[in-house]
């Protein structure tokens, strides 16, 4: 297993493997996509509180749910990337941030779009909706400096330690709602169980998922442009291109 | 392990065994009139980029005791780039810079301690004097020179300086004293990029008598500079950059 | 050794005083803008008086910010500090310590007053010297790992308070909240053991995080 992931540290193995899991996780995204938004605004009952309005959970707390994700993964990346000196593992970090934003930014205004009809603001500073906003701000301020210097390898690696230092505001975001008492309900999900019922929760575990595999997409395709552009000086790169 | 180069960092525990071994060793690291211990620099492979300008490629050589390693190329070649790798503040694309055979990445902590560097800029506070400059100079080293900072800055002709802050100096001056730190850090190995800059002619020839008087005493010297510098009698290891041949 | 280069960043901020005063000047003026600019009433102030002292030291410390490593990295004597044995880290907390002294401290002292020009009643003000007490410190190390890593940049001035501001966000709510609980009547007990927490965590690991930085940014 570790010699795979060592070998991943290639940059035209990393690549060949990018392009090869992309289609994969591109159709595999889409089909659970389908399922979970039919099963999300079609077949799932209303919700006797919110009456429809409640559909909105199914881009939203995936949305939330990628926004950490993301963020937990490149900070690992960026930790690989400094202690053995991967470049490929900083290419991934780059590659991922633009899309985490995206995922925090969603989940910021999907959740403003579901606070104004249910509880009537778009938007309160509360513990888990803040610490979220300053999330989307770290992204924003990771990919800042990895663009900042001339030398593409120095950013990487003052990016990476953004990174690892951002990284605290994970877990602040995720327990948020068990530290203080907030607009946010606790959690609905647990290890245990929920207490949502089964025909609102298999379209919401379905659209998670379908979300991680979006995602993956998204990675593979901005891997690949990201390591050319790193690469472009390798022989394989040119041979690619003479293709 | 590319590991060690973070640890050297937050490594107390390693930095206090260096000095409680060269402590032990007694051997007569004070003062001008010591020898320096035998030692040995070397490149392997060394590939350096300057984003797209190749500095070199597949350079390898060596310098011993008693030898000036001479990176010789115009303006824009690569010298800075390398020397500063090689002085353990930069990070090559590929290859190893050794210390008696050792990777200096195995540990930084005891190459940091043997190597002393005076780059384009001096390294000096203006707000201090000469002499509070070359104190902090001794106590971020680990073995500083016993005779102080007052007789380095003697040697470089500072003598009547010693007391007024650097920012009254002038810009010769200040390059005096970055050079009395060679001295007060009493280090076998000397990186020295462009030294001659803003020094006049009476300077030029101190530095070429440093150079001579350290590599008698068994040092090693690593210069980079474009500027015509005597050398003559002096055992030179030439690298032209930005082939990277070795001579 | 450590004496000396606290002995070393002392004395040249003493011999740079205009420097080194410009945040804690800074912060008196810019507090008195918010009586003269949103109302003198004691009525309207002494509610907002922590938020306010909080976010004038924010920016006090950010202005002086680019003094930890700029003059260094400039003058090569950062340079010297990344070729010295000694470890990195202790040297880079004994400069942000100095740095504190001379940035934070009087920031620390200038809270009680500003308080009290706020209207804060005389038994909080203690409240709110120890929350900036512990608060300034967290801000200095937050600052010292975001200086360290953009000191290499041209538009370090304007990059700096982008990164640092998520960060410190939760130094600031804290804080500003361990007054406000104090000044409810509740206790400020669980806001001070947050902000102990951070004091405890920056003070440890992010002198090495900005050891790491430093030398990143030398790289190029």
């Amino acid at each position: 297993m570790f010699t795979w992931l060592h070998k991943l540290g290639s940059p035209p193995v990393l690549y060949r493997f990018a392009e090869r899991a992309a289609p994969w996780c591109k159709w595999t995204a889409f089909a659970l996509l389908a399922a979970g938004l039919v099963g999300g605004l079609i077949l799932a009952p209303p919700d006797y509180q919110q009456g429809d309005g409640f559909r909105i959970i199914y881009i939203h707390v995936p949305s939330a749910i990628m926004s950490l994700f993301v963020f937990a993964y490149m900070a690992v990346a960026s930790a690989v990337g400094l202690i053995w000196r991967l470049r490929m593992a900083h290419a991934v970090t780059a590659a991922a941030a633009p899309l985490g934003a995206a995922f925090t930014l969603l989940a910021l205004i999907t959740g403003s779009l579901w606070g104004k009809p249910m509880w009537g603001t778009f938007w309160v500073w509360d513990a888990r909706l803040t610490s979220e906003l300053i999330l989307f701000f770290i992204y924003l301020g990771y990919m800042a400096v990895a663009n900042a210097f001339p030398d593409q390898r120095t950013g990487d690696r003052a990016g990476a330690i953004l990174a690892l230092v951002g990284a605290i505001d994970v877990p602040i975001v995720h327990y948020s709602v068990q530290w203080w008492t907030t607009l946010h309900q606790g959690a609905t999900l647990k290890l245990s169980g929920s207490n949502m019922p089964g025909s609102m929760l298999w379209p919401l575990l379905v659209m998670m998922v379908a979300f991680m595999f979006y995602f993956g997409w998204l990675l593979m395709i901005r891997l690949r442009a990201e390591i050319l552009r790193r690469e472009k000086r390798a022989s394989w790169v040119m041979r690619l291109a003479a293709d | 392990m590319s590991g060690n180069w973070i640890r050297a960092d937050w490594d107390v525990m390693e930095a206090l065994e260096v000095v409680g071994r060269s402590q032990e060793n007694e051997a007569p690291h004070a003062g001008a009139a010591g020898r320096h211990a035998r030692v040995s620099l070397s490149l392997h492979d060394l590939e350096l980029w300057r984003g797209d300008y190749c500095v070199c490629t597949n350079l390898t050589t060596a310098v011993h005791s008693g030898q000036l390693l001479h990176l010789r190329g115009s303006n824009g070649a690569g010298k800075t780039s390398l020397i500063r790798v090689l002085a353990g503040l930069a990070l090559a694309e590929a290859g190893e810079v050794r210390l008696g055979g050792e990777p200096t990445t195995q540990s930084m902590t005891a190459y940091r301690a043997v190597i002393s560097y005076v780059g384009h800029s001096n390294g000096i506070k203006r707000e201090l004097t000469p002499v509070e400059n070359l104190r902090v100079t001794a106590r971020l080293a680990l073995n500083p020179s016993t005779s102080g900072p007052e007789s380095a800055l003697e040697r470089v002709g500072l003598a009547a300086h010693m007391n007024r802050y650097c920012g009254e100096l002038s810009a010769g001056q200040r390059r005096r004293t970055a050079l009395a730190r060679l001295l007060v850090t009493n280090a076998p190995i000397w990186f020295l990029d462009e030294p001659l800059v803003s020094l006049d002619y009476e300077g030029a020839g101190l530095v070429e008598e440093l150079i001579r008087e350290h590599l008698a005493r068994g040092g090693i010297t690593v210069l980079a500079t474009h500027q015509p510098i005597d050398l003559k009698g002096l055992e030179v290891v030439a690298v032209d950059l930005p082939q990277g041949r070795a001579q | 050794m450590l004496k000396e280069l606290l002995k070393r960043e002392l004395l040249i901020a003493w011999r740079r005083p205009g420097e080194a005063l410009t945040p804690v000047a800074f912060f008196l003026v810019t507090s008195m803008l918010f009586p003269l600019g949103l109302s003198p009433s004691a009525h309207l102030l002494r509610p907002l008086a922590p938020g306010i002292i909080w976010i004038v030291a924010f920016l006090a410390g950010m202005l002086g910010l680019q003094r930890l490593f700029r003059a260094d990295y400039d003058d090569g004597t950062l340079e010297q500090l990344l070729l010295s044995p000694r470890p990195l880290t202790l040297i880079i907390l004994v400069k942000a310590v100095g740095h504190w002294l001379v940035t934070g401290l009087p920031v620390v002292i200038g809270g009680g007053v500003v308080a009290a020009m706020l209207f804060v009643p005389p038994r909080y003000i203690v409240t709110v010297v120890a929350g900036l007490l512990l608060g300034t410190p967290v801000l200095t190390m937050l600052g010292t790992m975001v200086a360290a890593l953009t000191v290499s940049l041209r538009q370090a001035a304007v990059l700096g308070p982008v990164l640092i501001l998520p960060l410190v966000t939760p130094v600031l709510i804290f804080g500003a909240h361990s007054t406000t609980l104090a000044m409810q009547g509740q206790s400020p007990a669980q806001a001070f053991e947050a902000l102990a927490a951070m004091f405890i965590l920056s003070v440890s690991l992010l002198p090495a995080a900005a050891a790491v930085a430093l030398r990143i940014s030398h790289e190029g």
